[in-house]
């Protein structure tokens, strides 16, 4: 179990290591430098300060080496563009509203996905499970960026119930977090429908039918934990799309989150803040699936986390 | 009349498919007294395994359900109880032993927990007591260690050894009736004469009745008292298994029994398989459903289903050819062997 | 016989002869026509079709039903509601909404389909390469193993995080969309692929094949790539519609096409600041698009799936 826990953590390192190798490069393969749109004003002087500044001037593999070594102190350096504040404060500042809006997301997706499922699958063919299935596929087929305005139309400005945008209190969350877990909790739906279909098809039901356990009560001892496996090994992909959902919610709904100093970045191309975000978003994605694999092998007695799997 | 413990009569049960209503069973008679060990016979889709089924109030509805007749047990028609009622019935009173022990049990549950589950519900028991009902359990179906297997989970026992398990469950709350659907037929060869065994003992030593399903003539010389042959949804002979196994009346059963290895006769004798497939149930025939594979078939068999003829010790069987215009047996056997 | 005579002709025994046997009588339709008939059979899987196809002869021949190209502008009709001359309204340049709609329509379908394409040949290349060497001597093993594990670490970056880095790297344009959606979108394929073949190589067919002296390329052609076609399509009526959503997703960020073109992405986020104005023809049009077109392409593949899908057969 150590050991494998062990093996577990190196390929986490790696696969880290992979991830800021090929960001670094690629942003360094970027034609055009930070400073471009200020090089017509600014003196030669000046810029060749800046660059020296942020070791621009210095050979690719000192800088990689650099960045490295900044990166193992958890430094992820400064931003070009905002000459005080460093990448490091940004996510610093962004944190919060990212997290507690994804956060908020993932809980309302998985208790609604689950549900949802849940109930379809226990009524299979019919009217309840006819609804379900339509707001699954309503879900997969209707992004966020286009749900998010829709919500802000009719529950922010007809009714005014909610906040239009910014961030605040925690009603200014509903309509992102809304907006956010929409697409996820038609996906889950789907999944858990017709893993509970499956789930309740098994033999060992019928076993506790035979017992003389009533229905709801085989549903939740037998049904759900069963079910939900299949649910929890999806969590991880979930996970990223949310991740890059909340670039475009924050954007729509001005909230200043992580999402938005990542895209703000990308516009003024400013490395550092690119580099450091992506390496961000990507540790928390590989720890996160780290997490549900443990999870996954505690509700799951079959699976030991011994072995790999294939 | 004597009170049977179950009685089954004229039992019909349907399955809506997209092909049409599917007759599964089309009307089965018998009845099984306390302590007796009744097994039925019959190839795979006569409809055997959803008679056990229909007892247990476990047809699942929709596509299935009970066309016509009744299940009587102790003298309640359990057939029309309620939902809620039935579920006091089921696990306490009969209990029920499944095919496929692989399967059969729940993978994210503990095997102890699993065991007392109905029997927690029912007696409404303090945890310890569960548990050491659990254990007393798996000592009885012949675990070893129960203390330490007791919490384990079913992936870290045998097949044998979960069938074991699934028998525990289904004699967790002293039940009078078990029913056993294939237990054996999922299992190795030695493993299943240790569950039949063990089957046979736990009958015995706790005066159950049981019902046991099978296609094995071989586990119902060893196991049963009394026989019920269907086939295509219908009884075609019942009697005691010496009765049956001496004098079988039906030509299904010499088919059943001549594809039987025996060890007595010389080598030379070949199993004879039964020609041909059992009849579409989408649209049974008129007649005998046997009809159409019997080798001593009449122009009557098609056109009218046989009555059922009672002859010594209750032995019954339903087949024109003890109708007493028809020819005698013996002729007929001699023109088939002619034939073949 | 004699005995004929003197019983009732109703217990006259029948002879071989005369006992029909029991045809099998439902036909036996090839699998193809199976599965056929079962997606003709599903109203949903029908209407995604159906509304897959009238996309795409709108985007054929949508814009030129209209007297305006997609980037005519026209300050004199800012913004204007839905009406005779402007069936789907116009913009806050006063260009045609529908003749941009539809030439939207163009280019999303044009970037999912081809990107869709490109995942779908590397895919089913790398995904061969390693599922036919797997199991074949240490050197098959190794190539698998590395092909494995090239495939284990893209499959762990986060899919739109590395095509937004690939888009900040490159010219954008839509072959860069298409470069960057399919630079680490054939790995889904690839895995699917691989995982198939695997599962078929060891099956009894392929064996019994292969015991019957059958050459690979034989077995490849009859056997894994029919069997292995079904995945893959249903595969590709999944990609197609995520590759659009990508597409539309990174336009909407402003990282995809870049004007004078336009695609439902951007005519999406150029409508933002109308939530507020009230004209809701701006996002309505594109908005509609997009959700009309996943809605189509996932029922379509839900209901190919199921087609295909042995157990559910009746």
């Amino acid at each position: 179990m150590s050991n494998y826990l062990l093996k577990r953590v190196l390929m986490m390192f790696l696969t880290l290591w992979i991830i800021v190798t090929l960001t670094f490069s690629l942003m360094h393969a970027i034609p055009g430098n930070p400073f471009a749109s200020e090089s017509d004003q600014l003196p030669e002087q000046i810029l060749a300060n800046l660059r020296a500044k942020y070791h621009l001037d210095e050979p690719l593999p000192v800088q990689y080496v650099m960045y490295l070594k900044n990166l193992v102190s958890l430094d992820l350096g400064p931003s070009i563009k905002s000459d005080s504040r460093s990448v490091n404060d940004m996510i610093a500042d962004g944190f919060g509203a990212s997290a507690w809006l994804g956060g908020q997301a993932i809980v309302v997706a998985l208790i609604f996905g689950v549900l949802f499922g849940i109930i379809a699958a226990l009524n299979r063919n019919r009217a309840l499970d006819y609804i379900a299935m339509a707001l699954a596929v309503l879900g997969v087929a209707v992004p966020s960026f286009i749900l998010a305005p829709l919500l802000i139309n009719y529950l922010a400005i007809k009714l005014p119930l909610f906040p239009v945008a910014t961030w605040g209190t925690w009603m200014h969350t509903v309509l992102p977090s809304l907006a956010l877990a929409f697409g996820p909790i038609a996906i889950i739906t789907r999944y858990m429908r017709a893993s509970m279909i499956e789930v309740m098809n098994q033999n060992y039901i019928r076993t506790a039918e035979a017992k003389g356990i009533p229905t709801p009560l085989i549903v939740i001892k037998h049904g759900i934990r069963n079910a939900i496996l299949p649910v929890i090994t999806f969590l991880g992909p979930l996970i990223a799309s949310l991740i890059t959902g909340t670039f475009v919610v924050e954007k729509i709904f001005a909230i200043p989150g992580i999402g938005k100093y990542f895209v703000d970045g990308i516009f003024n191309r400013d490395y550092p803040v690119i580099l450091g975000t992506t390496i961000f978003y990507s540790a928390i994605l590989i720890v996160t699936i780290f997490l549900i694999d443990i999870a996954y092998s505690l509700i799951d007695p079959r699976i030991r986390l011994t072995k790999k799997e294939g | 009349m004597k009170e049977h413990l179950l009685s089954i009569e004229n039992l019909k049960v349907n399955f809506k498919t997209y092909g049409g209503e599917v007759q599964a069973v089309r009307g089965v008679t018998f009845h099984v007294e306390k302590g007796e060990t009744v097994a039925i016979v019959g190839e795979s889709g006569c409809g055997k395994s959803v008679t056990a089924q229909a007892i247990m109030g476990l047809i699942p509805n929709p596509p299935g359900r009970i066309v016509d007749g009744k299940v009587v047990f102790e003298g309640t028609e359990i057939s029309k109880l309620p939902k809620k009622e039935l579920l006091g019935i089921r696990g306490t009173q009969i209990g029920m032993v499944f095919q496929d022990p692989m399967t059969a049990l729940n993978p994210t549950m503990k095997v102890g927990a699993q065991i007392v589950e109905g029997f927690v519900r029912s007696q409404k028991v303090s945890r310890e007591e569960a548990k050491k009902r659990a254990i007393e359990m798996l000592r009885l179906v012949g675990i070893p260690d129960p203390e330490q297997r007791v919490d384990q989970y079913p992936h870290q026992f045998s097949g044998g050894m979960r069938q074991r398990v699934v028998i525990a469950i289904a004699l967790a709350c002293n039940p009078k009736l078990v029913i056993a659907d294939e237990p054996t037929t999922a299992l190795d060869v030695t493993i299943q004469a240790q569950i039949l065994d063990l089957l046979k003992q736990l009958q015995e030593e706790q005066e159950l009745a049981v019902v046991i399903i099978t296609h094995d003539l071989g586990v119902v010389a060893e196991i049963a008292h009394r026989m019920v042959v269907m086939y295509a949804g219908m009884v075609v002979e019942t009697g005691t298994v010496e009765e049956v196994f001496a004098n079988p009346r039906h030509p299904y059963t010499w088919g059943l029994m001549r594809s039987l290895p025996r060890l007595d006769e010389s080598e030379k004798q070949r199993l004879i398989p039964i020609e041909g497939a059992p009849p579409d149930l989408f649209n049974p025939p008129v007649g005998c459903a046997f009809a159409a594979r019997c080798d001593f078939a009449m122009e009557i068999c098609k056109q009218q289903m046989p009555p059922t003829k009672t002859f010594d010790k209750g032995h019954e069987a339903a087949c024109w050819l003890h109708d007493e215009r028809a020819p005698r047996i013996d002729e007929l056997v001699a023109a088939g062997r002619q034939d073949s | 016989m004699e005995m004929d005579q003197r019983i009732d002709p109703l217990f006259r025994p029948l002879t071989k002869d005369n006992q029909a046997a029991q045809a099998i009588t439902r036909p036996s339709l090839s699998n193809w026509q199976q599965v056929i008939r079962k997606l003709v059979k599903n109203k949903l899987a029908m209407l995604g079709l159906f509304i897959i196809l009238f996309l795409v002869v709108m985007a054929l021949i949508g814009p030129l039903l209209v007297p305006y190209s997609h980037s005519d502008q026209s300050l004199l009709d800012r913004n204007k509601e839905v009406s005779a001359e402007h069936w789907f309204g116009t913009d806050e340049l006063g260009r045609d909404m529908f003749a941009r709609t539809w030439y939207g329509a163009r280019i999303s379908l044009t970037i999912g389909v081809v990107a869709a394409l490109i995942d779908l040949v590397i895919g089913v290349t790398v995904g061969g390469i390693a599922g036919y060497m797997a199991g074949r001597g240490k050197k098959g093993d190794r190539i698998d193993n590395l092909i494995m594990r090239v495939i284990e670490i893209l499959y762990g970056l986060p899919y739109l995080l590395v095509v937004i880095l690939l888009m900040v790297v490159m010219e954008p344009g839509i072959l860069t969309i298409i470069i960057a959606l399919s630079a680490t979108g054939w790995v889904g394929m690839a895995r699917l692929v691989r995982g198939q073949i695997l599962q078929l190589k060891n099956q009894e067919f392929i064996m019994a094949a292969q015991v019957l002296g059958a050459k690979f390329s034989r077995i490849l052609l009859k056997h894994l790539i029919p069997n292995t076609f079904g995945v893959i399509i249903v595969n590709l009526t999944f990609t197609i519609p995520s590759a659009i959503f990508a597409e539309s997703f990174l336009s909407f960020l402003g990282l995809g096409v870049q004007a004078p073109a336009a695609s439902w992405g951007t005519m999406t986020n150029d409508a933002m600041g109308v939530i507020l104005t009230g004209d809701w023809w701006r996002l309505f049009f594109p908005g509609l698009m997009i959700s009309l077109t996943m809605f189509a392409f996932n029922v379509f593949g839900d209901g190919l799936q199921d087609a295909l899908d042995p157990r559910l057969r009746d």
